[in-house]
């Protein structure tokens, strides 16, 4: 037996172990029941070498995946990086794209609000010196722009027309030491001239010494120099200290000289209202800069010459809102501008009612900055500015639908309150020394509450704004005579244009290198038939 | 004198000894990768790397009793991780390692010819036996293998010569 078993011995082990798993197995299926212990022990076994294994490669994988990961974090990184450049620049177009249509945007508002006829230009670049504070513009004499216009933001004025080319414009600033605009303090209603004082500043100089100006006063133009227009905001005073004869009044413009992108050229302009403003009311330094500028009350009829260019807009309606905002009169300017629209109004019932017989005027009160003579006779039945040309003095404030009287054809300033201290008669000799020792401080338009004013007069009296003072002769002193010269557009005048003034030039003479074909604003109110015809 | 010893080596049938913890330490390895391997790459569901560990170690020990053994081992082992039950792979593998054992003992097996064709034949081997033994015991239909596993087949004999190469290195030659 037990040689049997050494013989065979390896076929009864294989026997035996497979004897032993076939038991196993029928046991299992035939009691339908596991050999847990079995299982356990190999699960035991095997499971924590797994574990091993599994973390190892998990390990591995990870080190390997972080690792491909970091590579592909690095290009995905780098990738990203010039994706965060590139939305930096997109960005930071969009934002420049967002702020260009910002200023385009309150462009147009002001284009829309202001009466003047005016022209869309970019500023291309600056002067090349420190002492020269003049811009370029992309618009040139292909669009309409000519010499003395002027350029102006929705902030304040730029400054003027230069030189002109056929593309481009040079533009000279009002900081410009050789630049002057005609001034006019808002809360004093006094005059003055502004000259550049380098930098970013202006000095508004002939204001008086015993003049009160405090810092915070604004400042507009005077439409005087027959360039800007009346109306439009130029700065704040910054300081206004005594001087040897007249005050140091530094003025800081509104428009931001240094960073303009665009800006708009009047190439026809026409004169508004200066916002008053009570005498002790807050510091006008408190209005903010970009509002836009006072609307017309009185918006010209530019029925001649027409668009310089196809950009242009011509602003012959009034702003609505603004007309009828005044609910009743307070003044009596106010009753006057009443009585003027009540007559206007009928006028113009009468032009329907004649089928047209009476043309519309055209150049009333409108400076135009082209030069451009309008056709004749066009200035008959103009719905002139109410607030700027009060119906004569010899009416009567209120009466309404009463055609105001008609100012002498010439030699009198009586029932031509306006005309009368910028051109009194050439031949009375008392009005040469008094009239223009006035002149920068009266009001251009302001009508007198009094029946009528003598010629020679000392000025006239204000009727609202502030107490009147005479203001001593700027240091180019005329010899009495007008200061400006006459209107060529305007047919009517006594001068024709392109005439040299016989008279010397005003105070303000030198702002505009064409001070002979300046015209008073009297002058353009006069017609042939009446002021108001 | 060696060619003496060697005669004598011969005559005793075990020609290579292995550590027994190589032994356990490859069938251990051979079940987890068996086990792991087809979670990341599911074709490789179609290895059997423990009937490659117990052809191995059949052969080159020489001995029945050891190759029977190391595959029950080794099959219970892999039946222990199935959800069948206990005994198919274990009485399977465990004639399968008492065949190799008989083969390793009368022709050499160090080839590589001879080891590709013995694991391609054993594969064969295994598989019939565990579908005969499902089909008797179980009570499961066979199913005959088609061309795919012949392929397989292949691939387990190509697999065995790299890996019995790599085993081989472990190995103590008397």
């Amino acid at each position: 037996m037990d040689t049997l078993f050494s013989r065979y011995r390896n076929a009864v082990v294989l026997v035996a172990a497979l004897f032993l798993q076939l038991v196993l197995l029928a046991f299992q299926i035939k009691r339908d029941k596991d050999v847990p212990l079995i299982r356990i022990w190999a699960i035991g076994v095997i499971t924590p070498v797994e574990k091993l294994v599994s973390g190892a490669v998990r390990g591995v994988y990870g080190v390997w995946y972080g690792y491909a990961d970091l590579r592909q974090a690095r290009q995905e990184s780098q990738g990203l990086s010039e994706e965060v450049s590139r939305l930096k620049l997109e960005r930071h177009r969009l934002l420049e794209e967002a702020a260009e249509a910002r200023r385009l945007r309150a462009l147009v508002q002001f284009r829309d609000l202001t009466p003047s006829v005016t022209v869309a230009a970019r500023v291309i670049g600056s002067s090349a010196s420190e002492t020269s504070r003049v811009l370029f513009l992309d618009r040139g004499s292909e669009s309409g722009i000519r010499p003395n216009m002027a350029v102006i933001t929705a902030e304040g004025i730029v400054g003027k027309v230069h030189r002109v080319f056929r593309g481009t414009a040079q533009v000279l600033v009002i900081t410009d030491p050789d630049s002057g605009v005609g001034a006019l303090l808002e809360r004093s209603r006094l005059h003055g001239a502004l000259r550049g004082f380098g930098g970013f500043f202006c000095q508004l100089r002939y204001v008086a010494n015993d003049e009160k100006v405090e810092p915070g006063d604004q400042v507009f133009t005077s439409g005087e120099d027959r360039i800007y227009p009346k109306g439009l905001p130029i700065g704040v005073v910054t300081s206004a200290k005594t001087g040897a004869v007249f005050k140091e009044i530094m003025v800081q413009p509104f428009a931001r000289l240094n960073r303009l992108e665009e800006v708009l050229v009047v190439t026809r302009g026409v004169d508004q209202e200066i916002p008053a403003k009570p005498e002790p009311g807050p510091a006008v330094a408190e209005a903010p800069l970009a509002e836009p500028p006072p609307a017309p009350v009185s918006p010209g009829a530019p029925a001649s010459g027409g668009r310089p260019v196809a950009d242009t807009v011509a602003k012959p309606k009034a702003v609505p809102g603004l007309e009828g905002s005044r609910s009743k009169p307070e003044t009596d300017a106010d009753r006057m501008q009443d009585a003027y629209r009540a007559t206007q109004s009928q006028k113009s019932e009468a032009q329907r009612a004649l089928g047209g017989l009476l043309l519309p005027a055209a150049g009333g009160g409108v400076t135009d900055m082209a030069r451009q003579p309008p056709p004749t006779g066009s200035n008959v039945g103009a719905p002139l500015a109410a607030p700027r040309k009060p119906p004569p003095t010899s009416a009567a404030p209120g009466s309404a639908g009463v055609p105001p009287a008609q100012p002498p054809p010439t030699g009198s300033n009586v029932g031509a309150p306006l005309a009368a201290p910028r051109k009194p008669p050439p031949t009375t000799g008392a009005t040469a020394s008094t009239a223009p020792a006035v002149q920068p401080q009266s009001p251009p338009r302001k009508a007198p509450p009094t029946s009528a004013v003598p010629a020679g007069n000392t000025g006239p009296a204000q009727p609202q704004s502030a107490p009147r003072k005479t203001q001593p002769k700027p240091p180019p002193s005329t010899t009495g005579q007008p200061p400006e010269g006459a209107k060529p557009q305007q047919p009517a005048q006594q001068k024709p244009p392109g005439q040299p003034p016989s008279d010397s030039p005003s105070p303000l003479a030198w702002l505009s290198p064409h001070s002979a074909l300046r015209t008073p604003h009297s002058a353009l109110l006069r017609t042939p038939g009446g002021p108001l015809k | 004198m060696k060619v003496a010893v060697r005669m004598r080596s011969d005559l005793r049938v075990e020609v290579h000894r292995f550590n027994p913890l190589l032994v356990i330490v490859a069938s251990l390895f051979a079940i987890i990768i068996q086990g792991y391997l087809p979670m990341w790459f599911p074709t490789t569901a179609a290895l059997d790397l423990p009937l490659l560990v117990t052809v191995y170690f059949a052969l080159s020990r020489r001995s029945q009793i050891a190759g029977l053994l190391i595959g029950a081992v080794i099959g219970l082992a892999q039946d222990s991780l199935s959800h069948g039950p206990i005994g198919m792979f274990g009485m399977t593998k465990t004639i399968v390692g008492y065949a190799a054992s008989s083969l390793g003992v009368r022709i050499d097996t160090d080839h590589a010819s001879v080891r590709l064709l013995a694991v391609f034949g054993f594969y064969y081997v295994h598989t019939g036996l565990f579908l005969m033994l499902q089909h008797v015991l179980l009570g499961k239909a066979i199913q005959i293998p088609g061309p795919r596993s012949l392929a397989v087949a292949m691939v387990h004999a190509i697999l065995a010569v790299v890996l019995f190469q790599f085993l081989d290195r472990f190995r103590k030659d008397y």
